[in-house]
């Protein structure tokens, strides 16, 4: 999904440029605040990561194949402004040392890749989160469906640079990029929650946007909401294909100005042959159809079923691994490594959220300074831990 | 260079020569061999040219058809198109392959420092080099170890196994983070990071890269012209 | 009448529970004077490490205290506290972050405030003392192992610390680099605080090992004493250091 150079016009390059710069200064500005003196450290580390994650390609139909983007995962994991300032690295690393990605496009890269991705995944994820019921197999689904919307947003993205930078115009393009990228959206759906699921059974307090259940008051189990269940997933169902049945007709109805002038000059007729994707491999049309835009709509439409059909089995195979015990349960005990986690006294973390986390109630200064016995609220996470330590003289 | 090269209308071809000529001046004084450097962005350039090829079918509007086999077509513009992006694309890649090659990454963060880069941005990117290295060292050794037990090669396919390893690798880099953030405390620090002194740049440096700003700058209003 | 040496290092009923409720450590008395080098060992889980985090201030908010020199450690006095504790840790890859070497040594004075020269001449002080003088601009990945924990204990040396706590100081090293690493440490002039498993290693730099186990002091004297002490060390997770001359461990021999 990476743009090269050449691919877009002086404007666009302008333009994008300007605007993931903004965005980026915006985004390191509030992690700065957020994170204080961890950012460096926990972000160069994600990082690396993020880039090396990227390195795995999975294929996909007849010999293209995707790789994983992880701003979604950034996003829950991290919260999204920091999500942004860690793709923005990657992307920015890429582009330079790795010439993935043009110098000149890297303005538009930078906004498909970790701005686009990372806000459209996050907004997705909290939006389903707050509709969904919330046990951790819906939180999971959520994710999945937010990590693929991401991507295929992204990839929508670049074909709208194209088809404004007068490249591709905007009816194939838009099809094309997403079509592909909705398979690929597949594998980053899969990605994304398994690798969140591991996280979750043994680390969730590194999570920055956790599943509400995690809040530690009687978890649902899954096989209490049956009714329910099928409501909601109707609903989503019916959101992800209205998306892709939608995208594509929105495409063609609007045609950009080469295209009018293509029209009027009785170039039509090559419109069927202009139907071939993006892709050098157009596997994504059904055959069969003749009109392009349904077959885009309907590969569209089949593979979100498809997706449907793997994110509920996923999220039954995952609620059963944990047979219903806590999740916080799963914290591994310190002794096997001190460090985690348990550290984080020295920094300003205003920011952080803890919704729905079990341990982090923020105990009010205790009136026994002699706590010997101190629990869950006596960590020295905050800084009130550290004020009654001055009590002992 | 590669901002010129974008931002110059694919039809002045003269242009293009002259841009190629500078930047194999350079390859040249760089002491790189040529054909390393092509070699290199042999790996990437094909997808450029794939993607690229496609382009003038999808084009339409302005200049003379040309008619290919099995009916076609192709227009003038759609070829400048491809042209225009290829070049361009190319132009681009073998810059920045350049160097990439020649700078080692100290100097580029050194370097981006100087033009005043944020510094949390070069920070973070320093360290995301450095842990890379180690990543892909833990990462190898998961792999051997899968190997090991006899699993091989079909792994990608298997998400299961894509997963823990992607997760296996996100809990060690965010542990990592948190231990290089203890010992980084440990040395005092305390959220800013001690200002590095920025490489100063020689006299003849100066000038010779004022040298190639100024004639590519040239180029690009002569084109304008 | 004489004065009293303000100890090192003074921990005083230190106690800490982690978030998720493990407790780690529980009334931890300890006193380290100027010069001494003591060992602290004991099974995993023991609360080593809690310990260690605590000798610069890590981990705070625990119950009892830690006094550096006299100087409690609180939120204000954690500057001067880190100048004067100097903690190298178990993995060297995770202090060595910076792009090459010399930048990671420098780390420490530079956050100190100071100005460039000092910054250099204590950089090339600290690499000298670990020999690796020629390495300044070399890229941390291109170090072996053994040369980056040398350098790991340069980054902290150079800052000059007044105590020297090492975790594990001799993991993962061949005999050589081990040879090597205690060569230097030994001809260190600082008190120096060593958590370890390596029996031997405590044995031939330290005077004087602290058994920790389940968060507690067990045990406290002259090395020669505790790490002879065979019954002693199996009941506390730890085995006798192998050396063919000690007297057979005090277990009543059969028949």
């Amino acid at each position: 999904m990476h743009l090269p150079d050449g691919f877009l016009d002086t404007t666009t390059v302008i333009v994008t440029g300007a605007g993931a710069l903004a965005a980026l200064t915006y985004a390191v500005r509030r992690t700065s605040r957020e994170l204080g003196e961890r950012t460096v450290p926990l972000l160069g580390v994600t990082a690396a990561f993020v880039f090396a994650a990227q390195m795995l390609n999975f294929p996909i139909a007849a010999g293209t194949s995707g790789h994983f983007l992880g701003a979604a995962f950034a996003a829950v994991v991290m919260g999204p402004w920091a999500a942004v300032v860690v793709l923005a690295v990657v992307v920015a690393v890429q582009a330079v040392g790795m010439a993935d990605g043009g110098i000149s496009a890297l303005g538009a890269n930078t906004l498909n890749m970790a701005v686009v991705a990372v806000f459209v995944g996050y907004g997705a994820h909290r939006a389903l989160r707050a509709i969904l019921p919330p046990t951790i197999p819906w939180y999971l689904a959520g994710v999945a469906v937010a990590s693929w919307l991401s991507v295929v947003a992204a990839s929508g993205a670049v074909a709208v640079e194209l088809a404004v930078s007068g490249t591709v115009p905007l009816r194939f393009a838009l099809p094309a990029m997403t079509s592909v990228h909705m398979v690929i959206g597949i594998g980053e759906a899969l990605i994304t929650t398994t690798v969140l699921a591991t996280v979750l059974a043994s680390r969730p307090d590194l999570v920055y946007s956790p599943p509400r259940a995690v809040g530690g008051t009687t978890r649902r189990r899954a096989a209490e909401a049956p009714p329910k269940t099928w409501g909601f997933l109707a609903a989503a169902l019916a959101v992800a294909l209205a998306l892709s049945v939608f995208v594509s007709p929105f495409a063609s109805q609007a045609p950009d100005g080469l295209e009018r002038v293509a029209e009027d000059q009785g170039f039509a007729g090559d419109a069927e042959e202009g139907g071939w994707s993006f892709s050098p491999i157009p596997d994504y049309q059904f055959p069969g159809l003749e009109d392009p835009t349904l077959a885009t709509a309907a590969a569209g439409l089949v593979g979100t079923l498809v997706m449907f059909a793997v994110l509920l089995g996923l999220g039954q195979a995952f609620s059963g691994r944990r047979k219903g015990e806590a999740v916080t349960e799963g914290i591994a005990a310190p002794s096997l490594h001190p460090l985690g986690g348990h550290e984080h006294i020295d920094h300003r973390h205003s920011g952080h959220t803890h919704r729905g986390h079990s341990h982090s109630p923020h105990v009010p200064e205790e009136a026994d300074p002699d706590h010997h016995h101190d629990h869950a609220h006596g960590h020295g996470r905050r800084d009130g831990a550290v004020d009654r330590q001055e009590d002992d003289s | 260079m590669t901002l010129v090269g974008a931002t110059t209308p694919p039809t002045e071809l003269w242009a293009f020569a002259l841009y190629f000529a500078i930047l194999m001046f350079l390859v040249g004084l760089s002491r790189l061999p040529l054909r390393f450097l092509l070699t290199r962005a042999a790996a990437v350039l094909p997808f450029v040219a794939v993607v690229a090829v496609f382009l003038p079918f999808f084009h339409r509007g302005g200049g003379r058809e040309f008619d290919l086999v099995l009916g076609v077509t192709v227009t003038e513009a759609g070829l400048v198109l491809l042209w225009n992006v290829l070049v361009k694309a190319t132009l681009g890649i073998l810059s920045m392959m350049l160097l990439a090659l020649t700078t080692s990454f100290p100097e580029l963060v050194a370097g981006l420092d100087g033009l005043r880069m944020p510094r949390v941005f070069t920070l973070i990117g320093s360290f995301m080099y450095r842990y890379s290295f180690v990543l892909l060292d833990e990462q190898r050794r998961m792999r051997r170890a899968m190997e090991a037990r006899n699993h091989r090669g079909r792994w990608l396919w298997d998400v299961r196994i894509v997963g823990h390893v992607i997760s296996s690798l996100f809990m060690r880099s965010y542990q990592r983070g948190e231990r290089v953030y203890v010992a980084m405390l440990s040395r005092g620090y305390d959220g800013t990071m001690p200002a590095a002194s920025p490489p100063g740049i020689h006299a003849p440096e100066a000038v010779f890269l004022a040298l190639i700003i100024g004639s590519l700058t040239a180029i690009r209003i002569g084109v304008a012209l | 009448m004489t004065s009293v040496k303000v100890p090192a290092v003074a921990v005083e009923g230190l106690t800490y529970t982690y978030p998720d409720g493990t407790e780690a450590l529980s009334q931890v008395d300890l006193v380290i004077e100027e010069g001494e080098s003591v060992a602290v060992i004991g099974p995993n889980g023991a609360g080593k490490s809690t310990l260690l985090l605590h000798l610069n201030g890590i981990l705070r908010g625990g119950g009892g205290r830690v006094l550096i020199f006299g100087v409690p450690i609180e939120e204000r006095t954690l500057r001067e506290t880190r100048r004067r504790v100097g903690v190298v840790f178990q993995d060297p890859d995770d202090q060595l972050f910076l792009t090459t070497v010399f930048q990671d040594v420098a780390f420490g004075p530079a956050n100190m405030g100071l100005g460039e020269t000092e910054t250099a001449t204590r950089v090339h002080e600290a690499l000298e003392a670990v020999d690796m003088s020629a390495f300044g601009d070399r890229a941390a990945h291109h170090l072996s192992f053994g040369q980056k924990k040398r350098v790991a204990t340069a980054t902290v040396l150079s800052m000059r610390p007044d105590v020297l706590v090492l975790d594990e100081p001799s993991s993962n090293l061949d005999p050589r680099s081990r040879r090597k690493l205690v060569e230097i440490l030994r001809d260190l002039p600082v008190t120096k605080v060593i958590v370890t498993h390596d029996l031997v290693y405590a044995y031939e730099t330290c005077g004087r090992a602290v058994i920790l186990d389940a968060g507690r002091v067990v045990a406290d004297g002259p090395a020669s004493d505790i790490l002879t002490d065979g019954a002693l060390l199996e009941l506390h997770g730890l085995e006798l250091p192998f050396r063919p001359h000690l007297p057979a461990p005090t277990r009543p021999t059969a028949g």
